[in-house]
């Protein structure tokens, strides 16, 4: 298990457009942390500020109590691991080829047997042995997760990053792959951060929800805490109820004042009418 | 191993052997692939050295090759040796040795740029040592009395579309696409100068030079290919050692990041290499197109998409297509037919066919 700390950190691509500003947050605990926020709240910019991928404009990132700036990037890559919101290959490889370049850190040019046994027990965890010896492109959306799943537990990190895993994925694979994630934590005692958009689904299943509003981290606990009517509606700006379903709390969207008012600003800004075409027709 | 309804981890090695036997098994029929390509390299070569305007029996030349292999000392007795070891081996060594560096050239520019059509050709690079070449033979430029003019002026201008692709990636975050279409407005600005410095020149230089633009395996020689093979078997190895980052970058220059390749380095060190791997070849034989492209494409659907394996089965594949093009060129052609355009003829068709067999659209 190793310790995330993020001290006052600032991220703007333009200095007159802050993403994040001041954002101090410390993970510590093999759990599953779930970031929410609205489209363009800093969700990915957050993440990737954590491995190297974006630099902070200011503040700093901790892994294990040492800077990482001070990180080579294979060093860092032994401790921590990052899934893509969606694999990017050209040019396809089998499904073990795939999971084996998580092994990139550890090892040499040629992959040994441990490297192959590895990267076999991290598809069976996720129950992809069957699909082995396939070619990555002939597998569904929600098995390519499953298998860069197994990729990055493949890397043996003790955080994993992953940016939107149930992105495109149906409600039963979103359950499947949030259910796999807080066991992977549990069992590896490593420290899952996922980018998440489904409240169910992440009040469900995540030990830790930070929410990111207004350029830096708005609420910070568990889902109970986090996820409730006040700050689900001040996030995205829609009403909804929040019920207490099996000691989780249970969201209900509605279609309510709040999502007509910003509907008729649409289209009026559109053609100059208040009235949606539904409301037309239906008159 | 797999997690229960208790949340405990269940061992079962059944599964776990069995995947690790499935991939072993995998791994050895692509290893015996390489074995029947080298095979079919020998076969090749063997029946190329028979072919030319003065037949020799494909026994004959077996045995010409073994009896001189054994004795490299004993002096060339009779005509079939001289024919076969002074005029059509070097030759043939040169189409080994071209079709295979630009077919690793290929395979791995396509990698690390995640882009079908990259290749020595498409990226300017060819272009750029071809020019390089004609300024030498149009401007008499030498070094002594040999052609060191024309291959050290190939490979200076080889690394101009290297460097624009590199500068362009420092300034401005590249996409693959932009790196290709780079590379291709370097080549139309050689192409110009190239066919300008032809058009002023007479005509018995703009013959040399247009050579170079065609590519030919006519000025093959046992002097100059040593400088060749070092490059392109030094070369071949360096890109080797580097496949399991290029497998990384297929994947994205962010996810290789996350695996800790240093992206940007090993994509300057990978387009030098093949810079200096090309220049090397065009510098002694012109422009030969389409082996670079279309050979890692043939070798993915025999050995798939891992570098560890596309880069030594590219590198045998170049090296027949090359060879196999030489020896169409000297059956169905009277005179000395440029490899280049046999290549091209015969390519192009080939590169047809695999984009209508592709199975996902990356074109």
């Amino acid at each position: 298990m190793a310790e995330i700390r993020l001290e006052n950190l600032c991220f703007s691509y333009d200095p007159n457009v802050p993403i994040l500003e001041d954002i101090n947050l410390v993970i510590d605990k093999p759990e599953l942390i779930c970031i929410l926020g609205a489209n363009g709240a800093g969700k990915s910019t957050l993440m990737h500020c954590m491995n190297k991928l974006s630099t902070p404009t200011s503040g700093d990132v901790y892994v294990d109590g040492k800077n990482l700036k001070e990180y080579h990037l294979r060093d860092l890559a032994k401790i921590i691991s990052f899934v893509p919101h969606q694999e990017e290959s050209t040019f396809s490889m089998s499904v073990l080829d795939t999971v084996l370049m998580g092994r990139i850190p550890h090892s040499g040019n040629l992959m040994t047997s441990d490297d192959i046994r590895i990267a076999a027990e991290n598809l069976k965890l996720l129950e992809m042995q069957a699909f082995a010896m396939r070619n990555f492109d002939e597998l569904s959306t929600g098995q390519h997760q499953k298998v860069m799943i197994a990729r990055s537990l493949t890397q043996e990190p003790k955080i994993m990053l992953l940016d939107e895993p149930t992105a495109n994925l149906d409600v039963k694979y979103q359950m499947l792959v949030m259910r796999m994630l807080r066991d992977v934590a549990r069992i590896k005692n490593i420290t899952v951060i996922t980018i998440c958009h489904d409240l169910n689904v992440t009040a469900m299943y995540a030990d830790r929800v930070v929410m990111l509003y207004n350029k830096g981290i708005y609420a910070d606990g568990s889902a109970a805490e986090v996820l409730t009517k006040e700050n689900i509606e001040l996030l995205y700006g829609v009403e909804c109820q929040v019920m207490d379903i099996q000691g989780r709390p249970h969201i209900a969207l509605l279609d309510g004042d709040e999502l007509d008012s910003h509907i008729a600003d649409l289209y009026q800004s559109i053609s100059g009418d208040a009235e949606s075409p539904q409301e037309s027709e239906d008159q | 191993m797999r997690i229960g309804k208790n949340k405990t981890i269940m061992t079962s090695d059944a599964d776990v052997s069995h995947m690790y036997s499935e991939y072993r098994a995998s791994r050895a029929k692509k290893i015996l692939a390489i074995i029947v390509l080298i095979a079919v390299l020998l076969l090749a070569s063997i029946y190329g050295l028979s072919v030319g305007s003065y037949p020799i029996d494909f026994i004959d030349v077996y045995n010409i090759v073994i009896d001189h292999l054994l004795h490299l000392d004993d002096p060339l007795s009779s005509t079939d040796e001289r024919v076969v070891w002074n005029t059509r081996m070097p030759r043939l060594m040169f189409a080994i040795v071209a079709g295979a560096g630009l077919a690793v050239a290929g395979a791995a520019m396509q990698s690390m740029m995640k882009n079908p059509l990259a290749d020595p050709y498409t990226t300017g690079i060819s272009s750029g040592a071809s020019f390089g070449a004609v300024i030498a033979i149009a401007f008499g430029i030498s070094i002594g009395s040999t052609s060191a003019g024309t291959t050290i002026l190939a490979f200076f201008f080889a690394l101009v579309p290297a460097t624009v692709i590199l500068l362009l990636s420092t300034f401005k975050k590249t996409t693959p696409s932009m790196m290709i279409l780079a590379g291709l407005s370097v080549m139309y600005i050689f192409n110009a100068m190239t066919q300008y410095i032809m058009l002023v020149v007479d005509s018995e230089t703009m013959e040399a030079a247009y050579q170079w633009t065609i590519g030919t395996l006519s000025k093959s020689s046992w002097s100059t290919l040593p400088i060749m093979l070092i490059v392109v078997v030094l070369g071949s190895f360096a890109i080797l050692s580097m496949t399991k980052y290029l497998n990384a970058m297929n994947s994205g220059d962010n996810y290789a990041k996350t695996v800790g390749v240093d992206v940007k380095r090993i994509r300057i060190i990978i387009l030098v290499l093949v810079s200096v791997i090309a220049a090397a070849i065009v510098s002694f034989t012109g422009i030969i197109g389409f082996v670079g492209l279309v050979a890692p494409h043939i070798t993915r659907i025999f050995l798939g998409s891992d570098n560890k394996l596309l880069i030594p089965g590219s590198l045998l594949v170049g090296a027949v297509v090359l060879v196999v093009c030489d020896i169409v060129a000297k059956l169905f052609t009277t005179t000395a037919l440029p490899i280049g355009i046999v290549t091209a003829f015969i390519g192009g068709p080939m590169f047809l066919f695999l984009i209508i067999r592709q199975k996902k659209e990356v074109w």
